[in-house]
C-alpha cells in the first residue's frame, strides 16, 4: 500500500514513532514521546488519547487484545501505520538531505 | 483515590459518553501513573498544571469532533439543510459589518452614507434576513423536537435538549436572535433605539420613522 508522505501531524508522528519498537500503554507512550523529542513534546492524557482515537480510526494503530488490565491498554502499530511511518521518515530524510545540500552550497557561495 | 484524581474522574464526564467509556479509565490510569512517577510535591504540582491545560483543550477538540461526527452521520438532512440556509441568511449581516470595518481601516471612512446603510437595503440584512433565519431555525428545531423518528423514539424534552444533533440550527438561530437583540438596543438605529419599550409598543411609528429614512441617515 502506498501513501503520500508528510500527512501526519507532529503528535501523531511522535506517537507512531514511540510505538515503532514495541506495544506500549498510554503513560509509556507519553514518556517515550517526551524522550524522543528531548522534552519538547509533553503530551497530557487528553491530547494523547484524542490522538490515539484518531490513529485508531485511521487504522494506523490498534489495541493489543490479550491484556488483562482494563485500565492499561496497550497499543501497537498496524501494517498501515508502519507504512505511514516509513513514508514520513523517508520524507524527512529526503528533506533533510536537500536542506543540508543547499546549506552547504550557500556556505560555499558565501565564500566565493 | 486522591481527591484531585477523583475530581479529574468527575471532569471526564464532560467528554462525550462513547469517548469516555472507551478512554476514560485509561486516562485516569495515565494520570495516576504520572503522579506515581513524581517524587516531590513540586513535581506533582507540575503534573496537575499540565493536566489543567490539557483537559480543557482536549475536551473542546473532542466535543467538536464528536459534534462533527454526529452531524455527518446522524443529524437529519433537513436540520443540515436548514442550518446551511439560516447560516447563509445571517451571513450578509457579518459581511456588511466586515466591509464597513475594512472601509474604515483602509480608507478611514465608513459606509453609513452608502446604499448599503439605507432603507430598504439595510432592512434586509439587519432585520428581514436574520428574522427569516430565526423563524426557519425555530421551525426546524420545533419539527425536530416534536416529530420523533420511527427508529429512535424518545420523548420531546430529551429531543429538545439534544444539542449534539440539533446544533446546526441552534447555532445560527442564536446568532440571528443575537443580531435582532442587538439591533433593538443599538444606538445607531435611531428610530428603534431611543426607547426599546417605544419600539415594542409603537411598532408602526417605528416602521414609519425607519421608512422616512432616518435610519443611518
Amino acid at each position: 500500500m502506498s501513501r503520500q508522505y508528510n500527512q501526519l501531524p507532529q503528535v501523531a508522528f511522535s506517537i507512531l514513532l514511540a510505538l515503532s519498537l514495541r506495544p506500549r500503554h498510554g503513560y509509556e507512550i507519553m514518556k517515550q514521546v517526551a524522550e524522543d523529542s528531548n522534552g519538547k513534546i509533553n503530551l497530557g492524557p487528553g491530547a494523547l488519547y484524542t490522538s490515539i482515537k484518531q490513529l485508531n480510526e485511521q487504522r494506523l494503530i490498534e489495541e493489543v487484545e490479550e491484556v488483562e488490565d482494563v485500565r492499561r491498554r496497550y497499543y501497537r502499530l498496524t501494517d498501515k501505520g508502519r507504512i505511514s511511518l516509513r513514508a514520513e521518515l523517508d520524507y524527512y530524510e529526503t528533506t533533510l538531505a536537500l536542506a543540508r545540500q543547499r546549506h552547504a552550497l550557500e556556505v560555499i557561495l558565501s565564500y566565493a | 483515590m486522591p481527591r484531585r484524581l477523583s475530581l479529574y474522574e468527575r471532569l471526564l464526564h464532560l467528554y462525550p459518553a462513547p469517548y469516555r467509556k472507551r478512554y476514560g479509565d485509561q486516562m485516569i490510569q495515565a494520570v495516576s501513573d504520572m503522579l506515581e512517577d513524581t517524587t516531590s510535591s513540586s513535581q506533582r504540582s507540575l503534573v496537575w498544571a499540565r493536566i489543567v491545560i490539557d483537559l480543557p483543550l482536549s475536551l473542546i477538540k473532542t466535543q467538536l469532533q464528536y459534534a462533527g461526527g454526529i452531524m455527518h452521520n446522524e443529524t437529519p438532512g433537513y436540520i443540515k439543510r436548514s442550518g446551511i440556509f439560516t447560516g447563509a441568511l445571517v451571513l450578509p449581516f457579518f459581511s456588511a459589518l466586515i466591509a464597513n470595518g475594512l472601509d474604515k481601516l483602509l480608507f478611514d471612512q465608513n459606509l453609513y452614507g452608502s446604499w448599503l446603510w439605507h432603507w430598504p437595503i439595510i432592512g434586509f440584512w439587519v432585520l428581514w434576513l436574520p428574522g427569516t433565519a430565526l423563524t426557519v431555525a425555530l421551525l426546524s428545531y420545533g419539527v425536530y423536537t416534536f416529530t420523533p423518528e420511527r427508529k429512535n423514539r424518545t420523548n420531546w424534552l430529551r429531543r429538545a435538549l439534544d444539542v449534539p444533533h440539533a446544533w446546526p440550527v441552534i447555532l445560527p438561530g442564536i446568532v440571528a436572535f443575537g443580531i435582532l437583540f442587538i439591533l433593538a438596543f443599538h444606538d445607531s438605529v435611531h428610530c428603534w433605539i431611543q426607547n426599546p419599550i417605544h419600539f415594542v409598543t409603537r411598532y408602526h411609528q417605528t416602521l414609519q420613522c425607519t421608512e422616512r429614512g432616518y435610519l443611518g441617515g
